[in-house]
């Protein structure tokens, strides 16, 4: 079990090794150069050259890796241009919001997927099930971000019921965690928790509803397949019917698959956050990432991409661990 | 005494994308308690359908039952699923065929067991109930009670699954059991010690026993009375003497004869040697690793010094149980595996030894004849690889094509058609056509007729016997059937754990096993009724 | 005695026709085979259909509503709507097709080879592909995309890149089943050489797992290079990239409603399509991988 643990982290340590590898190297291909672009457009060329020289840009390319590498693992993950803080502080400042935007989606997509996959296979009425088959093929169809504008313009536009974007409609929130609904609660503060959670509603519809379709697919398949199978029939032979057949025989054996999903799914919103944050104006890692592109300022993109794909990364180790835990015949073939 | 099952006018018809179909029909039958019944019947004759609609376990929505099922006094159809929850587990109880996916895997077998009586509360109070899984694994004969216990499924072997299935069966003290094909997947030394265990313990308990079995040797070991059905209905059911031995319905008589034939006679001196073995080793490296990343991987030795010589025209049958390397032997000899240690040598007439270097020394007919060759491909698309792959010119493929198919007793006009619409024993004639198409010296055969329903094999058998009168080749096959092998094989080789524990002429062996493990596997294999004394009793209905 | 043959055949279509037509049988397959077919005509069509020029500017009748002259409208430019949705068709699609078709080709080629030979080479290849797999593709798309600068062009290689794996996965475990398949040892047995086996047996059985997931991924290509669009990293203003033309239309949401709706309802009508179309085609031949009865096979275990 230790061996297997270690097996996969060190699988998940080459993993982001490679990422930031990856991404120091497409950063070197960018056209624009991050000289000229840090001294400024009105700099002499001799600015420049300094500047160059201070960020260390005139070294040889694999130098400049270990330099990055080394860096990194320090901690020191360079400048933002456009804010003139340090990454690092950017990062604490918008990562969590992406958190709690990714989370929240997360468990919609659970507490509405969940059910509904299993019902679309056994429920009734039959055309109702039909069409919930029906229904996450649509959903999976849905852009993000097309819905998200959509339920903007509808909802807000229309309706007036949630409001534009941003997460809170107070000037100064409350930061300890940095994520707002905790904080408001931690505080004490139940409008202010209120009127923050309103505002997080349609974005985390928008952001679970493509997510909802992939996993009442998923559900629906696995389940169909589990409940074909011949030691259910045991099971109902020694008895068992109802619920208790339900939960400890057909739930506990789609387990292992609903796992991996549940990573899956986690990727997906990682990635569809960045969509659904510009529309909404959320400032998360997706904004602070699309605004440091079209300042043509690498360095953060490359940093919170990196810290995107190593929470991924995480998470499905964490999966990993859980499937051993979960499926005694995966450390079955490993022992 | 009141009979404790009676079943009347039972109709079973499920509802299929092609519209209703009839799995049973007008069944009728009684069991008296402690009794112990047979349904007899090949694939299709619906006999699982019955089983499974005593027990309530078909699905009603796509399901429609008529007819009566009584047990010990009340009417079990029509009852809701959860008063006859009440009375399967307990009261009726199920062991099932397949015992590989037949529990579920991610529950230990101790908290398996346990969930019997706890569906069932009022059998045993909740402090004894540990107790009772102690003593029902003993009962099943495994004794190592707190390791089987612990154990999740996979990591037991067939047999002991098998045993536990019972055990789950029996621990609520029911009063019928039921046993759909408990033995089928099983190897006859295991087998034979399931169905013993069977009967003592319904002898022990006074229990009944219902047994649903493709196999006429497993009815003749187990009961008292036998039921025969063929496509839904029931055509003959009486006594086991009655059934056996005075046979009214033509299909029963067809059952018989085909489950015991009459030995080859047989000393044909066999020609030159066609396919020499010598020494021949082989290691196999364990996907999984032994005690984590960094150790090696654990090896096992599949075929261990094996020698053995088959000449022209004779027949020789290895035969070894699973895990004795028969089958890794075959492929050994078919170039689908390397050899570690030894060589294996094909004979021209010439006499002179040389290694398999043409395709036209070698045939191979499979086990499996749903696998073995792609169903997408038509016959002629079969018939001609061989053929392509032996360079022979095309304006003599049609004539061979034709040829062997009608020795299969094909009619040629089939070679359009593609694998996908030809039935098991249908495909296992193409196989052989295959095999045969480009005459070779030596034809392999892998448990050639283990995948077919009973009748079909008889017939794929004779079809073989006359083969091989036809063409002189050498017939290598390979088998866990002892009796079979009894029955074609000019010589039997016996494979322990990739050893050869015994050899010599096919008689001699059965009739006189040296060898401890071979002696086991004749004793296993004596639920047949031996071939010498058995009255073979013709279609016409006279004994030869 | 000779055997007549069992099943009686009943017509002499071919086989492709026959369950084709029994696709269109479901409501669902019918549907969302017009819903495609409407794409890909005018995705080949292309600008031919449109009754006006895409980029025909005309400021005197900006951000004007639906109306006989303009279908759906036009946008802050005066360009005729509908004519640049249909245009848009082409330029997503056919970004689209070539994203699918790289990573089909590319990772089927890996998973193939991966899977067949074995080996360390196949054992390289395949810890590879998890490693690509492992990277969630949106995310990586949009750094790469990045990188190579704005243009469409550029996107479906960022997608491409990513999107390479899943196939290659697929291809291996399928090859992987198929090499072990027992008429494949059939063909080996026979000395069938490799190329053959690989063309005649493991090809045909492999091919429609691919098949399904290329449909399905046209449609999420399709989304992909919206969504790039969207965030400015695709093609770039005045083409008519649906993506692009969405993004434009934010900042006339409230007053323009056609300018956003049109776009949109377009993009998720491709995508809806393609996607409930790849479905259908899973249900129906998905579970037809027939490489033995295992029932049979594991008789004897």
């Amino acid at each position: 079990m230790i061996r297997y643990v270690a097996g996969r982290v060190l699988a998940t340590v080459v993993l982001l090794l490679v990422t930031a590898v990856g991404t120091f190297l497409l950063m070197r291909v960018v056209p624009a150069d991050p000289a000229q672009l840090a001294a400024g457009l009105n700099a002499t060329p001799e600015q420049v050259a300094r500047v160059r020289e201070q960020l260390g840009l005139d070294q040889p390319l694999y130098v400049q890796l270990f330099q990055f590498l080394g860096n990194l693992l320090r901690g020191d993950l360079g400048t933002s241009l456009m804010t003139h803080r340090p990454v690092a502080q950017d990062i604490a400042l918008y990562f969590p919001a992406t958190l709690e935007l990714v989370v929240s989606s997360l468990l919609l997509v659970l507490v509405v997927g969940l059910p509904l996959g299993v019902y679309a296979v056994s429920g009734r009425p039959r055309f109702l099930a039909g069409m919930t088959r029906i229904g996450a093929f649509i959903a999976m169809g849905l852009p993000s971000f097309v819905l998200a504008l959509l339920l903007q313009i509808i909802v807000f536009g229309e309706l007036g019921w949630a409001p534009l974007g941003g997460r809170t409609s107070e000037p100064k929130p409350p930061r300890i965690t940095g994520v707002q609904t905790l904080d408001y609660l931690l505080v004490g503060d139940v409008a202010g928790f209120r009127d923050t959670a309103a505002h997080l509603v349609l974005p985390s519809i928008a952001l679970a509803v493509g997510s909802i379709g992939l996993i009442v697919r998923y559900v629906e398949s696995e389940y169909d397949r589990v409940r074909r199978s011949d030691y259910l029939v045991t099971a109902r032979a020694k008895g068992a019917i109802g619920g208790h057949l339900f939960w400890h025989h057909t739930a506990r054996n789609m387990l292992p698959s609903v796992l991996t999903i549940v990573g899956m799914v986690f990727g997906w919103s990682l990635a569809g956050s960045v969509l659904v944050e510009s529309v909404f104006s959320w400032p998360g890692l997706g904004t602070y990432i699309l605004n440091s592109i079209s300042a043509f300022d690498y360095s953060p993109v490359i940093i919170s991409t990196l810290l995107l794909v190593g929470c991924f990364a995480i998470i499905n180790l964490f999966v990993d661990i859980a499937h051993v835990i979960v499926d005694p015949r995966v450390k079955a073939n490993l022992a | 005494m009141n009979p404790l099952l009676t079943v009347k006018d039972l109709d079973v018809a499920y509802g299929t994308d092609r519209g209703r179909v009839t799995a049973v029909q007008g069944v009728g039958f009684e069991m008296e308690p402690g009794e112990r019944v047979t349904i007899v019947g090949e694939s299709g004759s619906g006999k699982s359908s019955v089983a499974r609609a005593v027990l309530g376990l078909l699905d009603p929505a796509r399901t429609r039952i008529a007819g009566s099922v009584n047990f010990a006094g009340s009417e079990l159809l029509g009852l809701s699923d959860k008063q006859f929850a009440a009375v399967r587990g307990a009261d009726v109880t199920f062991v099932m065929q397949d015992h590989a996916a037949a529990l579920n895997p991610t529950s230990r077998i101790g908290r398996q067991l346990r969930e019997v009586l706890e569906l069932h509360r009022d059998r045993v109070p909740a402090h004894e109930r540990d107790g009772a899984v102690d003593r029902v694994l003993r009962e099943v004969g495994l004794n190592d009670v707190d390791r089987v216990r612990r154990s999740f499924p996979f990591e037991l072997s067939g047999g002991m699954r098998q045993r536990v299935l019972i055990a789950m069966a029996i621990i609520g003290g029911p009063r019928l059991l039921i046993a759909d094909e408990p033995t089928t997947a099983l190897d006859a030394v295991v087998q034979k010690q399931i169905l013993d265990l069977l009967r003592s313990i319904a002898t022990a308990r006074g229990m009944a026993i219902l047994s649903i079995t493709h196999s006429i040797d497993v009815a003749r070991y187990l009961s008292d009375r036998i039921v025969v059905m063929k496509d839904g209905v029931i055509v003959e059911q009486g006594t086991a003497s009655q059934v056996l031995n005075e046979p009214q319905h033509p299909y029963t008589r067809q059952l018989l004869a085909a489950a015991s034939g009459a030995p080859l006679t047989g000393d044909r001196t066999p020609g030159p040697v066609v396919l020499r073995a010598d020494a021949v080793s082989k290691r196999f490296r364990s996907r999984a690793r032994v005690g984590g990343m960094f150790s090696r991987r654990a090896e096992f030795l599949a075929l261990d010094d094996v020698s053995f010589e088959l000449g022209e025209g004779e027949t020789v049958a290895v035969v070894g149980e699973s895990g004795s390397g028969k089958s890794t032997l075959v492929r050994c000899l078919a170039g689908l595996e390397r050899l570690d240690a030894g060589s294996i040598a094909f004979g021209p007439r010439e006499g002179v030894g040389r290694p398999a270097s043409s395709i036209s020394e070698l045939g191979y007919v499979f086990q499996d004849p749903y696998g073995s060759m792609n169903p997408r491909w038509s016959v002629r698309d079969v018939l001609t690889e061989p053929l392509t792959n032996a360079r022979v010119p095309r304006s003599r493929r049609a004539t061979l094509i034709e040829e062997s198919l009608t020795r299969v007793h094909l009619d040629p006009v089939v070679v359009e058609r593609r694998i996908a619409e030809f039935s098991g024993g249908q495909r296992q004639r193409i196989a052989i056509a295959r095999a045969l198409i480009t005459h070779p010296r030596v034809l392999l055969l892998d448990e050639p007729t283990a995948a077919l329903d009973a009748s079909i094999q008889r017939r794929v058998v004779d079809l073989l016997i006359e083969i091989q009168t036809q063409t002189g080749a050498g017939f290598l096959f390979i088998t866990h059937d002892l009796t079979l092998a009894g029955e074609v094989a000019d010589r039997v080789v016996v494979l322990q754990r990739g050893r050869i524990v015994e050899e010599g002429p096919a008689a001699e062996i059965l009739a006189h096993p040296v060898d401890d493990y071979t002696r086991m596997l004749v004793s296993a294999h004596a639920l047949r009724a031996p071939a010498s004394t058995s009255r073979v009793i013709t279609p016409e209905g006279a004994s030869a | 005695m000779t055997t007549a043959p069992m099943t009686a055949h009943t017509s002499r279509m071919p086989r492709g026709l026959a369950s084709f037509l029994r696709l269109l049988e479901r409501p669902e397959g019918a549907i969302s085979f017009v819903m495609t077919l409407i794409v890909v005509v005018i995705a080949v069509a292309g600008p031919a259909l449109a009754p006006q020029n895409p980029e025909a500017t005309d400021l005197g009748a900006v951000l004007s509503p639906p109306s006989a002259a303009h279908w759906f409208g036009t946008d802050e430019a005066g360009r005729d709507l509908f004519s640049r949705v249909l245009a848009g068709a082409q330029y997503t699609m056919a970004a689209a097709v070539v994203v699918v078709l790289l990573s089909f080709v590319l990772g089927t080629a890996i998973g193939v080879i991966a899977g067949y030979v074995g080996g360390w080479v196949g054992n390289a290849l395949a810890r590879l592909t998890d490693l690509f797999l492992a990277f969630p593709a949106l995310l990586i798309a949009i750094a790469v995309s990045a990188a190579l600068g704005q243009g469409l062009p550029q996107t479906v290689v960022a997608l491409a890149v990513v999107a390479w794996s899943s196939y290659a996965r697929i291809a291996y475990v399928q090859t992987v089943s198929a090499r072990n398949a027992l008429f494949v040892d059939a063909a080996r047995t026979m000395k069938t050489p490799a190329p053959r086996i690989l063309t005649r047996h493991i090809f045909p059985t492999i091919a429609s797992p691919l098949l399904i997931k290329g449909t399905m991924d046209l449609a999420f290509a399709a989304e992909w290079i919206a969504a790039l669009g969207f965030i400015g990293l695709g093609a770039t203003p005045p083409t008519p990239e649906w993506g692009a033309m969405i993004a434009s239309s934010r900042n006339y949401a409230l007053n323009a409603w056609w300018y956003v709706t049109f776009p949109s309802l377009a993009l998720m009508f491709t995508i809806v399509g393609f996607v409930i179309f790849g479905g259908v085609l899973e249900r129906q031949f998905a579970g037809r991988n027939q490489l033995g009865r295992r029932a049979l096979r594991e008789l004897r275990a």
